[in-house]
């Protein structure tokens, strides 16, 4: 009887043991998947740094209409761009304090809250492309799929907040920088797929896809286009990332 | 003859095939994007503006109180066309922590009735910059404040807003003012204060009204809990006292509420009763507004707001309003005397953008209607709750022309006699607007 006992009680110890293997394991990989999408960010840009973007928005009969952006972020929750050209735009700033966004044009006057899925632009680029936090702050991963060359990564927002529902990242297994990307809503339907092109060394150690195309099949024949240029690692003060600095964003611009 | 056809076929094969693969090979050539940012290195002496076109044509109601007092003396007319030249500059100068900006504001307008012509400067200051966290200003300067978008109860130091134009460039006040900002973690993210010091004598900011002397004011702002809130308050020799307090926050991502109220104490009205006594009247006053801001999956925007103008007129005032117009006018006509008539046109409370008490705004735009870009088409409504008269205002926006923005108005104005926008000297006008940025 003793032995029966201790049979079940091996067995039952025996059982246990993969399965908390098994736990383990999955809070490893979950872990690393983490660390991969970090990992993604980071290789984008620094935490804390400057650029200046252009967009183009490409019609379906070739016309060009071109916008210039400084931006700077700080942090995993604080960015602010600043529109320089064209002129009937120069002036106009967004700032992004976690969930928080505004918009202020001068002469207009005070910055007003707008939404993640507006464009201040017009274009198949939103607020949220143009104020992009890094996707750790706003992604979980759920999922990833070994490609090959390629890791797939399976995103899903962490809050409704945020202007996609789910992410579908292609990413270079070897440089850890994503390749493509597609945005979905809570349907899975397909809002946007953005393409990351032209590896450029930017310097200080930032070696990046330059070019980022974007199409949706909600403007079909419409593409719109992000170029970077002088990325480059700086420390701003949190004042910067306030409503009554925005206004005074240019002065950063050296 | 076989081969030869088939010779023939083969070469037109050939060069389907070449074409083929070189269209491949083309298609197959990935485009590469240049971006030259040198040429966008901040510079220090700037120029920027633009320059405005505004034609219109309205049709007038010849019957109405604000017809009569403005074209009294004028040949009847149906119509009244105008053309309008505008422009605004905006020079500015920047060596270090200083920056001197000017915006001289130029205008034509030209009508059948008469031509005007007005210089001013809007904006004209020096301002100091020795951190992140404070700014100096001394000149003049437009402040914008409160949170509603059509009216602003809590805007103490700016000139009032066109609820037809809000977004309409205003000029400033000569003032010194500056911003300290601290930031924190935690729930109160933002913390700024503003305080601003207004002079008011015979040749500076005669028309911010009251005694001469100097005026006090100041604005905390707080970003707490993810809710912007503005503390406003405003002291000295011209205006009474007033003080007030603004919000905005989003509930959802894409629905963000806002209020304002403001306490007048002292607030002076003219009244004229309908024995045509004009008296001035001082009463403490409570204006407030609520509104909301949404943006639908579609890409529409919603922005509606309620506003109730405490110190405003009721409608027994306005109606002895109109009927000492109609007094006046039928004096001009049957004795040539225009005293009446003028006094009631200086009575310019009675003719202000909102002279009653509440009132509720409605404005709809859909961005990209069809999915195609840059074409805005809009509507703005605003309604007198009293009476129920009203403005329509259907637009049409775009913005595909770099450095253009073109804007076809309408407004419809609605409302019987004795109502506010019954009693506008126009029942219909129409308005192109275009702009050429620099």
């Amino acid at each position: 009887m003793l032995r029966i006992l201790m049979g079940l009680i091996s067995f039952v110890l025996m059982s246990q043991t993969p399965m908390m293997g098994e736990e383990k394991v999955f809070i490893a990989v979950a872990s690393d998947n983490a660390q991969l999408l970090a990992d993604v960010d980071r290789n984008l840009n620094p935490e804390s740094f400057e650029s200046y973007r252009k967009l183009i928005n490409i019609e379906p009969n070739g016309r060009e209409k071109e916008f210039v952006l400084f931006t700077v972020k700080k942090g995993k929750d604080k960015i602010a761009a600043l529109f320089v050209s064209p002129a009937s735009e120069k002036g106009r700033s967004t700032l992004r304090l976690d969930e928080n966004m505004w918009l202020y044009i001068p002469g207009v006057g005070k910055p007003v809250r707008i939404t993640s899925l507006q464009s201040v632009v017009g274009g198949v680029f939103n607020n949220s492309d143009i104020l992009r936090l890094d996707y750790a702050e706003e992604y979980d991963v759920v999922e990833v799929e070994d490609l090959g060359d390629e890791y797939l990564l399976h995103l899903k927002a962490k809050t409704n907040s945020v202007a996609y529902d789910q992410l579908k990242m292609w990413a270079d297994k070897e440089k850890k920088l994503p390749n493509k990307i597609e945005c979905l809503t809570e349907t899975s339907m397909l809002i946007k797929t953005i393409y990351f092109k032209q590896m450029k060394d930017f310097g200080g150690g930032i070696v990046r896809p330059s070019v980022i195309e974007t199409e949706s099949p909600l403007y079909k024949g419409y593409k719109s286009v992000m170029i970077f240029a002088n990325i480059k690692a700086r420390e701003f003060k949190d004042e910067v990332f306030t409503l009554t600095f925005l206004p005074q964003l240019d002065s950063l611009r050296r | 003859m076989k081969k030869k056809k088939c010779r023939k076929t083969g070469v037109l094969g050939f060069c389907l095939l070449s074409l083929f693969l070189f269209n491949i090979s083309l298609s197959g050539q990935e485009e590469q994007y240049e971006f030259d940012v040198g040429e966008f290195t901040r510079k220090a002496f700037s120029l920027d503006g633009y320059v405005e076109f505004r034609p219109s044509l309205s049709w007038l109601r010849q019957n109405s109180s604000f017809y009569k007092l403005r074209y009294y003396d004028r040949d009847k007319r149906e119509t009244r066309g105008e053309g309008y030249f505008a422009l605004l500059a905006d020079l500015s100068y920047r060596k270090g922590i200083f920056e001197v900006l000017l915006e001289p504001y130029l205008d034509y307008m030209v009508s059948p009735f008469e031509s005007e012509e007005g210089a001013s400067l809007f904006q004209g200051y020096l301002s100091l910059k020795p951190s992140s966290s404070l700014t100096v200003y001394a000149g003049k300067r437009t402040l914008r404040w409160g949170k509603g978008y059509a009216w602003s109860p809590t805007a103490f130091v700016e000139r009032l807003k066109n609820p037809n134009e809000p977004d309409l460039a205003r000029e400033g006040y000569w003032m010194i003012t500056a911003d300290y900002t601290k930031s924190f973690g935690g729930a109160l993210k933002t913390l700024s204060f503003t305080p601003v010091i207004i002079p008011v004598s015979q040749s500076v900011n005669k028309k911010f009204g009251g005694k001469e002397g100097l005026n006090f004011a100041a604005k905390f702002y707080l970003l707490l809990l993810d809710t912007d809130i503005d503390l406003v308050v405003l002291g000295g020799k011209s205006q009474p006292g007033r003080f007030g307090l603004d919000f905005s926050r989003n509930l959802l991502s894409n629905w963000e509420v806002h209020g304002e109220i403001a306490i007048l104490r002292d607030l002076e009205q003219s009244q004229v009763d309908e024995d045509g006594r004009i008296e001035k009247e001082k009463s403490d006053a409570m204006r407030y507004l609520l509104g909301m801001r949404f943006l639908s999956a579609a890409e529409t925007t919603y922005i509606l707001e309620f506003y109730h103008n405490g110190g405003g007129y009721g409608s027994p005032e306005m109606e002895d309003f109109h009927s000492f117009v109609d007094q006046g006018y039928g004096r001009y006509i049957s004795l040539g005397d225009d005293s009446q008539i003028r006094e009631a046109a200086a009575l310019e409370s009675y003719g202000g953008f909102t002279p009653m008490r509440d009132y509720l705004f409605l404005r709809i735009m859909q961005k990209d209607p069809f999915g195609i870009l840059y074409w805005t088409p809009a509507i703005t409504v605003i309604v007198n709750l009293a009476d129920g008269s009203a403005s329509w205002a259907p637009e049409l926006n775009y913005k595909g022309f770099t450095n253009f923005e073109l804007r076809l108005k309408a407004a419809i104005l609605t409302g019987k006699s004795r109502e506010e926008f019954g009693e506008k000297p126009n029942r219909f006008r129409l308005e192109l607007r275009a702009r050429y940025f620099f």
